[in-house]
């Protein structure tokens, strides 16, 4: 008796103490690579109040496994009024659960990115949202976000990571920018609703990250092109690697770099006006000269790295002028400079910041290049 | 008056103040440390930190007078029975409430990032029953489950904060020392909810052999939860930077979330964090729940507290479940810990080191003179 009371107990234990609500196995789970939105334009509305136009994109895990040409992910779109919406009605299309853990790349359209109101909501959403982390990289795409996911790469297979690995290598490119959700969204917050973001650009069978696409106050006032994307993370000290082409002796030496290094300097105040000077040091080497000419040569060198110095001066003094007056807000972080070193200057530029900026403050950009190697031959 | 095997180590003791005060606030102080005391944030928590030492010394020379017993039996001593029994009564429900408000919130974030459909009266009751067993053990147990527990906890949690350290920018932290008044004023109101735990020392010392061995341990204790909410505070900071953090609830959540591991099989470090943190809101929850089943046998008078243990969970539970959602758990959470929390921290302890260094009551100061 006293095992079979036993024994049911364990089995009434069993089923009734075992369990679990938010189980959801692997295999019911479609892991979300890339993330498009848009704003919805009048054919892509399915109802009146719909207002973004979603789209994902996920590896199909069997085409994967199998290798072979096929497409191995699919794209969703899909239309609603808010983002959770579009998120939820992917459910009643797919019969496992959208999984946004391993998300790389969150793609935003051009006309969302312009629209103030979508483009808040759509910030507030994806970083409110528990599903996502932000690590994720964002992008802005000209046209339309979902017209990314059409593009077959040629070497690689799944196109959210192809896209994140020519993020990450920005380390050896000045030209390429990577941005992660959550530094876009402690510049805006730092920075007042201002921040550039990188630039996507769909080929066929390619995309190309060039340029950065500017927001102030949440919202697109223009782009920077592939070539100023250079000069743009040299003075904001974002530059890794990269590449200076300057002539000299009539022939073009690129110049590759491993670092390079801005600092901001407050010379003086006077007369409302503050004076600040962009000090930029890099070092590198020069691989590439002409036959039979002697590269390794002190006074040959020096002459080169003048050379080099003027064309990093000119180009920065000509992004620095675009940024103050063109753009007009100041996203090259002298704000940030000023506001941790000289509290005192910042309280009384404060108010009305970009204004000043574009009127009161003067930069000045000096730079020391050094040319440490030359490569294998004399 | 308490048995033999009562008795926990100098060791444990510090372990109690650690696992106790670090709980489920430790996600969320970081906002409220960021949004009162600014860039600054790190420094002023640091200096008020060391400042609790001297509130947990004079809380300690409180229980050195009464060797061998807690506070619902010395206070007794001080103030008189009946009076003693309505103030152990009074902080009894106030040790409910805090313990009621750690279930809760731990429950809501849990809810949020790892059981969005489990109901919340269960996660609220497999919690709290679990903690009924430990209880029931009586003090040693709980003794030994924050010992073991403490490396556990932190080990990884280190580990895992070190992961980050990528995403930091450390000039965030400029400009240093800019109004330094304001902001020590500004966080005054909030010390008591990250340093809240010391009472319970009240409690626990009367369990160790002997009292005025607890000096060392619980500044050790003290020192190293004031270290873990100075580094915790100052990662936030360097990792949003000063007007980012208060945007997020629980910044140091977020700060985990937004560590990525490339080519790592656990790609999200947020899952692990959350289950460590469980612990930690566990130990909290026995602390206190020990002291409220310990302290209602003293009431009443009867020698052994287990009969209490599973009654008491009602009690708790009934009080998880009355705020509304999050913000009103934050809302009545800041009025408890702004304005009732400091009373039976540092006023209660005060006051009745004066009654009794006045009266001259209390055993070991006869014994030494």
């Amino acid at each position: 008796m006293k095992r079979l009371s036993l024994f049911i107990t364990l089995i009434i234990l069993c089923t009734l103490l075992t369990g679990c609500w938010d189980k959801v196995e692997i295999d019911e789970r479609i892991f979300v690579l890339g993330i498009g939105i848009d704003k919805a334009s009048e054919e892509e509305k399915n109802q009146v109040s719909d207002r973004y136009l979603v789209s994902f994109a996920s590896p199909i895990v069997g085409a994967l496994k199998e290798g072979g040409d096929g497409k191995v992910f699919d794209t969703y779109n899909t239309a609603g009024e808010t983002f959770t919406i579009c998120l939820t009605q992917m459910l009643s299309r797919l019969e496992q659960k959208l999984s946004f853990e391993h998300t790389r790349v969150l793609i935003l359209g051009e006309n969302l990115v312009k629209d103030e109101r979508l483009f808040r909501e759509i910030l507030d959403s994806v970083g409110r949202a528990h599903e996502f982390h932000k690590s994720m990289y964002v992008f802005v795409v000209p046209d339309k976000a979902h017209e990314i996911f059409n593009v077959e790469p040629r070497y690689s297979k799944l196109l959210a990571m192809y896209i994140a690995g020519i993020a990450d290598n920005e380390i050896y490119s000045a030209r390429i920018s990577k941005m992660a959700a959550h530094e876009m969204y402690n510049k805006l917050l730092n920075q007042d609703g201002s921040v550039m973001i990188p630039r996507l650009m769909a080929h066929k069978d390619e995309v190309k990250v060039a340029g950065l696409a500017v927001i102030k106050d949440y919202k697109l006032i223009g782009y920077i092109s592939e070539e100023e994307n250079i000069y743009t993370s040299w003075v904001t000290n974002e530059a890794e690697g990269g590449i200076i082409t300057t002539k000299y002796n009539d022939i073009s030496i690129p110049f590759r770099y491993n670092e390079f290094k801005r600092k901001i300097k407050l010379d003086k105040v006077e007369n409302n006006k503050i004076y600040i000077t962009l000090s930029m040091e890099t070092e590198g080497e020069v691989e590439e000269y002409i036959w039979n000419k002697q590269l390794l040569e002190q006074e040959n060198i020096h002459k080169m790295e003048k050379q080099l110095e003027k064309e990093v001066v000119e180009q920065s003094e000509k992004i620095v002028k675009k940024f103050k007056d063109e753009l007009q807000v100041d996203l090259i972080g002298i704000r940030d400079y000023l506001k941790k070193f000289q509290p005192d200057v910042y309280q009384t530029v404060k108010s009305k910041y970009n204004e000043r900026f574009r009127d009161d403050i003067v930069i000045n950009v000096t730079a020391d290049v050094k040319i440490r190697r030359v490569g294998l031959l004399e | 008056m308490i048995k033999n095997n009562d008795i926990i180590s100098p060791y444990q003791i510090s372990m109690i103040v650690i696992m106790t005060m670090i709980g489920a606030s430790a996600f969320h102080f970081v906002h409220d440390a960021v949004a009162r005391s600014g860039n600054d944030g790190w420094i002023v928590v640091g200096i008020y930190g060391l400042l609790n030492i001297v509130a947990a010394w004079l809380l300690i020379s409180l229980n050195v007078r009464f060797p061998g017993k807690t506070f619902p039996e010395y206070i007794q001593e001080i103030i008189g029975v009946i009076p003693g029994k309505i103030v152990t009564i009074i902080f009894i429900a106030y040790i409910a409430i805090i313990t009621a408000y750690e279930v809760r919130e731990f429950t809501e974030v849990a809810k949020m990032f790892l059981l969005p459909r489990t109901p919340t009266e269960i996660i609220m009751l497999t919690l709290i029953l679990t903690c009924v067993y430990v209880v029931r053990g009586g003090v040693e147990c709980v003794g030994r489950i924050v010992e073991i527990t403490f490396p556990l906890v932190f080990i990884p949690f280190f580990l895992i904060l070190l992961a980050g350290i990528t995403n930091l920018e450390l000039t965030n932290i400029f400009p240093l020392f800019r109004d330094m008044p304001n902001k020590f004023i500004n966080m005054a109101p909030d010390i008591p909810h990250a340093f809240f735990g010391i009472e319970y020392l009240l409690f626990y010392i009367g369990f160790m052999g002997k009292p005025q061995k607890a000096y060392k341990p619980v500044t050790l204790g003290l020192l190293f939860v004031t270290g873990f909410y100075v580094l915790i505070t100052f990662i936030g900071i360097t990792a949003f930077g000063a007007d980012a953090v208060p945007k997020y609830i629980w910044p140091l959540l977020s700060y985990i979330r937004d560590i990525n591991i490339p080519g790592l099989f656990l790609e999200r470090l947020d899952g692990v964090a959350l289950a460590i943190w469980v612990i930690t809101v566990f130990t909290t929850i026995i602390t206190g729940y020990f002291i409220i089943s310990y302290s209602f046998s003293k009431v009443i008078g009867t020698k052994e507290h287990k009969q209490y243990v599973l009654p008491m969970v009602t009690v708790i539970f009934y009080l998880a479940l009355q705020p509304d959602g999050l913000a009103q758990l934050y809302d009545w959470g800041n009025i408890m810990f702004k304005y009732v929390s400091g009373v039976f921290m540092y006023l209660l302890p005060i006051l009745l080191l004066i009654i009794t260094v006045i009266g001259k009551r209390g055993g070991s100061r006869n014994e030494k003179a």
